[in-house]
């Protein structure tokens, strides 16, 4: 890095970093008793944990009782449980995007927040892995998706949409699990080497694969993430194509749109954005992360959430646009029914949620406060839940024939499942903030300024 | 409190077949207790210690898990002689009779190992002969039809609540003592009433047409001489007879030929539901609706006015209707009569263009005798004078034609016909004690009579009273002595047709708890001896027919009917100044001012004798779409005027001194000022008909069946309803599509019909297709110019497949099972709308959207062209069911056949899978009837015949709109068009959705109306745009 450029650029960590520092404060957070433990993360807990509890509970009955009890009905025969697994999966989206396509495109901006976003993404995906398990009729059989072997010679239906995204779903999972798991290696590696007791050494040595950062090593790594990088970045684009296959590939009006695929690619980035937006200020607030996770990424982040909402409020309206001009009357019943038919409530909750709202961030004081990205990060997430609401529910509630049309109302446990699946998500999130490094301390390393070779020289 | 008791009053707990047995325990452990201990032990005695109590409650909880961790012991026993004609796994059908009032419909009911399971209509039988679209050179067999009723009376058979065993009083107890013992001891009863010669004694019977009761009825009054005979039915043909008795002479029963009617006035009369005969008219009335489709001359096609306030079906099918509220019906006849010249005061003015049309028709019709005038039954009799006095006109009007007439009038035989005067007299007499000891026939007096006779208070001052009912219904519970009657099924007996016809009830089933007939009942009363209701029969044919021997007397029983005993046509000839005496003495009435109260009978549970049938209660009403209410129907414009704004909004419809709150329906097409409810509802004593609906028989006055002016006000707080259909309006999709007569003959190079479809490309595919060429394809085609919409196919189908009853709450959910379910849509403003109705069973698509979405493939295609489930296999991702385009797949949203009463086990279709929670479900066209038909055919080493499989929907239909058969045009292998290929040969044949290319295996014949030239077109009028009617 030469001078002018360091000039004009601000540094990407603030405050006086050392590399030692940076171990230090990201590590001590892992290492502290259970005294040094924010009080903050225990409330959090404790909530998170009641909601964990209260999804348990939801889903006991569910199984015992049949999804009955929830508001699902003919013709809506796929309610909050879809809405929900669609709106998890577009939040799993950040995660993979900043690792691996802001890691190929050289955005080093991304290293303070790629490893919670990460984290995020797996744990988002767990929850919305666990919307199609048990949205079916007799979930003790849904394991008849996956093709094996048998002896009946049965196989599942691969012209079914479903399958492919159970494929798709399956493969981001395993895949952003990988790549999580391969970037905190160096970290783990660390964090074994200041642990104090046998106990910790030991687990964290396992885990850390023998990682001694010798010269070889680190290409190894380097090299690995790289690759996984790559396989990553289709993988990005390609899950929630398939998951818009689902609606795409029917022949239902309103979800039969080629448009669906990038519509729902970029409503999921921007879901996912707002998602690790409102985790990164509460993880900032609640371990004084500010040096690492400073307002320029934050307002990075902002402009992709200004930039991926207008493409959805775009895709919106192209959406209206096509039902006009293709002159097939269910297509122009379906969207004109959304936007002012039972519905409509829902469908202009999402336009002012998603399209609207996020205008704000035209201005720059706006995208640098952190109480408006927090409320705008928080819209957006309703917002969007709102989208997967108003295609899946409005569309099936009143399609082809009228005189099956309902309306659909949710239930005490649609509404304890979607509730629990936070609470899923949020003990998750919050487990993994107390034991495992929340930025990633080898690549924060990476952007200090000592990391420069010439930073002594041009000291001196 | 139990939620069995007549008293719990809890409206926000609906009770249905699901939540009732949450909430009670399994019959067979009650009855197990029952057994298990001494009498009295299963309830604590008064006094109780502790150490007793705890002894008991504790027997019984190790009793309860006993039974949940023993296999309990079962028997198989073979048949050590195997009964004739029995091959275990085959069903056996054995013809019968229903008798309903004066009405018997011939039945022909399937026994699977001696259980009547289904229930068929019996084609030799007058009553229940449908009309069938003829193939192709050739007419089709003859084939029965059925009523809804008629196909949900097996599902009474089986109603728990027959068993005395386990009724339950109100602390949950059950019952004591058990009623059963009372037919042990009815001779000592009866002697030890003293009854004497029958001062002070009367019989309060339901309506009948019976030889052999009428001969025991004869043998009761030799027996008390001085006994007096009462017979009331709620709803029945009295005013009818007082109308033919005015213009003959003597009361005489009209026997109507719609079949031969090419014009057609129905005022306020159903012909499809609601009015006696309704089977045989409907099927009637399609014979002469039928259009061919080439060659045939319009002429031929009938032309129906209806003239009504509620919508009815028959305001359905009719080419125009005149709304008008039900006291306007008098002045309307009386203005048709006056044209017709025959003098009548009270004539009314009325839309001139409509009543011209009507005259002008009637006269062209009666110059070949094919003119026809029905007036409802609740149309006072003077209604019913000048409609028998117009068809006397109409049909007398030009000599020289010996053409057939459109209505016959015969005197009834072996049949006793409700009287209100009656009822009226013998409540008073029993209030001023002249009356002191009442034997009740069945019925449900303390039920449904009129709510100005306080007949639960007379009766309940009896010394003796006692009641003969088919369950323990609200008359029951207020008598001295209950003893239970024998479901038909269960019962020797006999009828009158409707047209006179002599029919043969014979039993199914030894009766399931203890029960006898009503002969056997009467023999017992009058005799003391307890003689088999077998005997008696066979005793009364012997008088009837003289003694035939062991073969005609088989014949007989093998046909259900003895033919050619209906009633000979009576020598009826109109005397004017007897009808103008009549007329003097009985004005037309003036039309109510202000609003006015119509009660109709039920179109799904008729009187409220099948108020206890779930399936009844589940069927949506065919016009207002309700199910398990009756609610107030009302105009928009009355909806309007009263401020209701919300579906279910209450209202209180006060009648003189009694009042009800319902819930008001607005009803495009219904009568301003007017306020139309159904009766049955709001009955006690039965686990499905508690809390269903409000009681109106309350609001009914013993002086006429109208009720006239009332007050109705909108009150605090909304009901919830369960509706099966919200939206009213086709949205001017291609769905139901129909055209006038006259227009479609104009397009005779393409016969239009209207809205226009799209067409698509049938080689645009996505897969590669199957090309269904060999062997057996079936297919389907539904002529909605036939279809009235009567319901029959749904109940049919819920029988045949098993469909379960899912309950309010699920159907106002929207979870409601039917697998075939029938489409109504409202055209044109909503003041006098046109109603249609549209049959939609699963459409069997070629390239069927369900099948590609599934993921493990449940749901595929066989080679027949049948998309076929497999329970086993699906997980239920309900995918299938959001891209069905028609909506025909149900969900298992919840085991819903887990709470089913043991009994109703015995009524399953063995060969029908029962599915359990979590699983889609739809039609499957009867697969295991096409499985049967071609079982048959491998070892008789033969193809199956054309019409040898019928569907359910189908076999039930009385109008014959369902046709299913082989579709396979290859000529090698249908050398001639089959039935079903014929009938989709028609220019009307089109598939619904047919721009999505799913090669729908179903298609529609569309409707053709048949208005007149003088009217406005009503069709291509209101046709291009759907209207929002909601």
């Amino acid at each position: 890095m030469s001078a002018h450029t360091e000039t004009s650029e601000p540094p990407l960590i603030t405050g006086t970093q050392s590399f030692h520092t940076v171990s230090q404060r990201i590590s001590e957070v892992t290492e502290a008793r259970i005294q040094g433990t924010p009080k903050l993360w225990w409330v959090l807990m404790v909530i998170s944990l009641l909601a964990l509890a209260n999804l348990g509970a939801s889903i006991a009955y569910l199984f015992w009782e049949g999804i009955g009890i929830w508001g699902v009905q003919n013709p809506v025969g796929w309610g909050w449980a879809i809405v929900n697994f669609v709106f998890w999966v577009g939040i799993g989206h950040a995660g993979t995007l900043i690792s691996a396509i802001l890691f190929l495109l050289r955005q080093r901006w991304r290293t303070s927040i790629n490893r919670f976003a990460e984290a995020m993404t797996i744990f988002a995906v767990i929850c919305a892995g666990l919307f199609p398990g048990i949205h079916v009729g007799r979930p003790w059989v849904a394991w008849w998706m996956v093709p094996y072997p048998n002896q009946m010679g049965i196989w599942p239906n691969f012209r079914s949409p479903l399958l492919w995204d159970m494929f798709a779903v399956g493969t981001y999972f395993t895949v952003s699990l990988l790549f999580w798991y391969t970037g905190m290696i160096p970290d783990l590696a660390t964090m074994r080497d200041r642990a104090k007791n046998k106990i910790r050494k030991i687990s964290l040595g396992v885990f850390a694969l023998g990682f001694r950062g010798s010269g070889k090593q680190w290409q190894n790594y380097e090299k690995t993430y790289l690759i996984l990088a790559g396989i990553s970045t289709p993988l990005v684009l390609s899950v929630h194509s398939v998951v818009s296959f689902d609606f795409a590939v029917s022949l239902v009006p309103g979800w039969h749109t080629t448009i669906f695929p990038p519509y729902f690619v970029a409503g999921a980035i921007f879901s996912g954005f707002a998602m690790v937006m409102t985790l990164a200020i509460v993880a900032r607030t609640v371990y004084k992360m500010e040096d690492f996770i400073t307002l320029k990424h934050l307002e990075n982040m902002n402009k992709i959430i200004l930039l991926t909402g207008s493409m959805v409020g775009y895709a919106y309206g192209c959406e209206f646009f096509i039902s006009w001009y293709s002159g097939n009357d269910y297509e122009r019943f379906a969207f004109i029914n959304r936007a002012t038919g039972d519905y409509a409530w829902a469908y202009w909750t999402m336009i002012s949620c998603n399209v609207i709202f996020p205008q704000i961030f035209w201005f720059r004081k706006m995208r640098r406060s952190i109480l408006v990205m927090f409320v705008i990060s928080i819209i957006v997430n309703i917002g969007m839940w709102f989208e997967r609401f108003v295609i899946i529910v409005t569309t099936l509630a009143n399609d082809f024939m009228p005189s099956a049309w309902d309306y659909f109302t949710p239930t005490f446990f649609d509404i304890s499942i979607l509730v629990g699946s936070f609470g899923l998500f949020l003990t998750l999130f919050l487990l993994f903030l107390r034991f495992l490094p929340m930025v990633a301390i080898a690549e924060i390393k990476g952007v200090l300024p000592q990391a420069d070779p010439h930073f002594y020289e041009e000291k001196h | 409190m139990s939620p069995l008791s007549p008293g719990n009053k809890n409206e926000s707990r609906p009770t249905y077949w699901r939540s009732l047995d949450e909430l009670v325990d399994d019959p067979e452990f009650r009855q197990q207790l029952e057994h298990e201990f001494p009498e009295g032990a299963s309830q604590a005695p008064d006094g109780v210690g502790r150490r007793q109590f705890i002894t008991v409650m504790g027997a019984s909880v190790a009793l309860a898990s006993l039974t949940g961790c023993r296999r309990p012991v079962e028997y198989i026993v073979p048949y050590v002689r195997q009964p004739e004609e029995v091959v275990p796994g085959r069903a056996l059908n054995y013809a019968s009779t229903m008798p309903l009032g004066e009405d018997a419909f011939g039945v022909l009911v399937r026994s699977n190992e001696g259980r009547p399971t289904k229930i068929e209509g019996n084609e030799n039988h007058p009553s229940t002969r449908a009309y069938d679209l003829p193939g192709q050179n050739k007419r089709p067999e003859p084939r029965g039809g059925a009523s809804s009723l008629m196909l949900a009376s097996v599902l009474d058979l089986y109603d728990p609540d027959r068993n005395p065993l386990v009724r339950l009083d109100e602390e949950d107890r059950p019952a004591q003592p058990p009623h059963g013992e009372e037919w042990d001891r009815l001779a000592e009863l009866i002697t030890g009433a003293d009854l004497g010669s029958g001062a002070g004694l009367a019989v309060l019977s339901e309506g009948f047409s019976s030889p052999t009761i009428e001969r025991l009825a004869k043998r009761f009054g030799a027996r008390f001489p001085e006994a007096r005979w009462v017979t009331y039915d709620a709803i029945s043909n009295e005013n009818v007879y007082k109308g033919t008795e005015a213009v003959f002479g003597r009361p005489l029963r009209p026997v109507y030929s719609f079949d031969r009617a090419s014009t057609v006035l129905a005022l306020d009369y159903d012909l499809v539901l609601g009015e006696s005969n309704n089977v045989r008219h409907a099927a009637d009335f399609a014979k002469g609706r039928h259009v061919e489709d080439k060659h045939e001359d319009e002429k031929s096609v009938n032309r129906l006015y209806a003239v009504e306030g509620m919508y009815t079906l028959t305001g359905g099918i009719a080419d125009h209707r005149l709304r008008l509220r039900s006291s306007q019906i008098g002045a309307f006849t009386a203005t048709i009569a006056n044209r017709l010249g025959i003098k009548a005061d009270g004539a009314g003015d009325f839309d001139r263009r409509f009543v011209d049309s009507v005259v002008a028709d009637l006269q062209t019709a009666a110059t070949q005798n094919r003119a026809l005038v029905v007036a409802g039954r609740r149309q006072p009799a003077v209604v019913h004078a000048l409609v028998t006095a117009i068809n006397e006109k109409l049909t007398t009007a030009d000599s020289l034609v010996s053409a057939p007439r459109t209505v016959d009038y015969v005197a009834v035989e072996d049949t006793r016909t409700s009287s209100s005067e009656d009822l009226t007299a013998l409540v008073a007499d029993m209030d001023s004690g002249d009356i002191k000891s009442l034997i009740i026939i069945g019925g449900d007096p303390a039920y449904n009579t009129p709510g100005d006779l306080d007949f639960v208070g007379a009766l309940q001052r009896l010394p003796f009273s006692m009641c003969l009912a088919d369950r323990f219904n609200e008359t029951a519970a207020h008598v001295k002595h209950f003893l239970q009657r024998s479901h038909y099924l269960e019962s020797w007996g006999d009828a009158r047709a409707y047209d006179g016809t002599l029919s043969l009830i014979q039993p199914l089933i030894e009766p399931l708890y203890k029960s006898r007939t009503t002969a056997e009942f009467l023999n017992i009363v009058s005799t003391g001896k307890d003689v088999a209701d077998y005997d008696l029969v066979r005793q009364t044919w012997n008088d009837l027919i003289g003694a035939v021997d062991e073969n005609a007397w088989r014949r007989i029983v093998h046909d259900g009917v003895h033919a050619g005993s209906a009633y000979k046509p009576a020598p009826a000839k109109l005397v004017t100044r007897r009808l103008e005496t009549f007329l003097a003495n009985n004005p037309v009435a003036r039309p109510a001012t202000g609003m006015e109260l119509t009660l109709t009978v039920s179109n799904s549970i008729y009187d409220g004798r099948y108020a206890n049938n779930g399936w009844l209660q589940e069927l949506p009403d065919p016009v207002t779409k309700v199910t398990w209410d009756n609610v107030a129907a009302i105009s928009p414009a009355t909806a309007h005027k009263l401020g209701i704004k919300r579906k279910g909004q209450k209202v209180r419809v006060t009648a003189g001194k009694h009042s009800i709150e319902l819930p008001a329906l607005e009803l495009p097409g219904h009568a301003d000022d007017e306020v139309t409810v159904a009766l049955g509802y709001g009955q006690g004593g039965g686990r499905v008909s508690q809390q269903v609906g409000r009681n109106a028989y309350t609001l009914r006055s013993s002086q006429s069946d109208t009720v006239g002016e009332v007050s109705v006000t909108l009150v605090e707080g909304t009901h919830l309803l369960a509706t099966t259909q919200d939206h009213q309006s086709m949205e001017g999709r291609p769905l139901l599509r129909e055209n006038s007569l006259v227009d479609y003959k104009k397009s005779a190079r393409h016969h239009e019909l209207l809205p226009a479809m799209h067409e698509m490309d049938e080689n645009l595919q996505l897969y590669g297709s199957h090309s269904y060429a060999s062997g057996y394809q079936w297919g389907m085609a539904i002529d909605l110019n036939l279809c009235n919409g009567c319901n029959a196919c749904t109940i049919a189908c819920q029988s045949e497949n098993n469909i379960p009853v899912v309950g309010k709450v699920q159907t106002e959910k929207g979870r409601e099972m039917s697998w075939i379910r029938i489409d109504r849509y409202f055209r044109g403003d909503t003041d006098s709308p046109q109603m249609r109705h549209q049959p939609v069973p699963c459409q069997h698509c070629e390239n069927a959207p369900c099948e590609q979405v599934c993921p493990v493939a449940a749901t595929v295609h066989d080679a027949q062209g049948l998309n076929v489930m497999v329970y086993n296999r699906c997980i239920g991702t309900r995918y299938c069911a959001n891209n069905c385009p028609y909506k025909v797949r149900r969900f298992n949203f919840f085991n819903f056949t887990k709470g089913k009463p043991e009994v109703h086990k015995m009524l399953q279709n063995p060969e029908v899978t029962v599915r359990s929670r979590g699983v889609m479900e739809k039609c499957s066209f009867c697969i295991q009837r096409i499985n049967h038909a071609k079982i048959d055919a491998k070892l008789g080493d033969r193809r199956v015949r054309d019409g040898e499989v019928m569907t359910a929907c189908q076999q039930a239909c009385p109008v014959g709109a369902i046709v299913f058969g082989d579709i396979n045009s290859d000529r090698e292998w249908n050398p001639t068009d089959t039935r079903v290929m014929h009938v989709r040969g028609s220019d009307r044949n089109y598939k619904m959705l047919q721009e999505l290319n799913a090669r729908p295996r179903a298609s529609y014949l569309g409707k053709i109306s048949n208005p007149s030239a003088t009217l406005a077109p009503a069709v291509a009028a209101s046709n291009d745009q759907g209207h929002e009617g909601h």
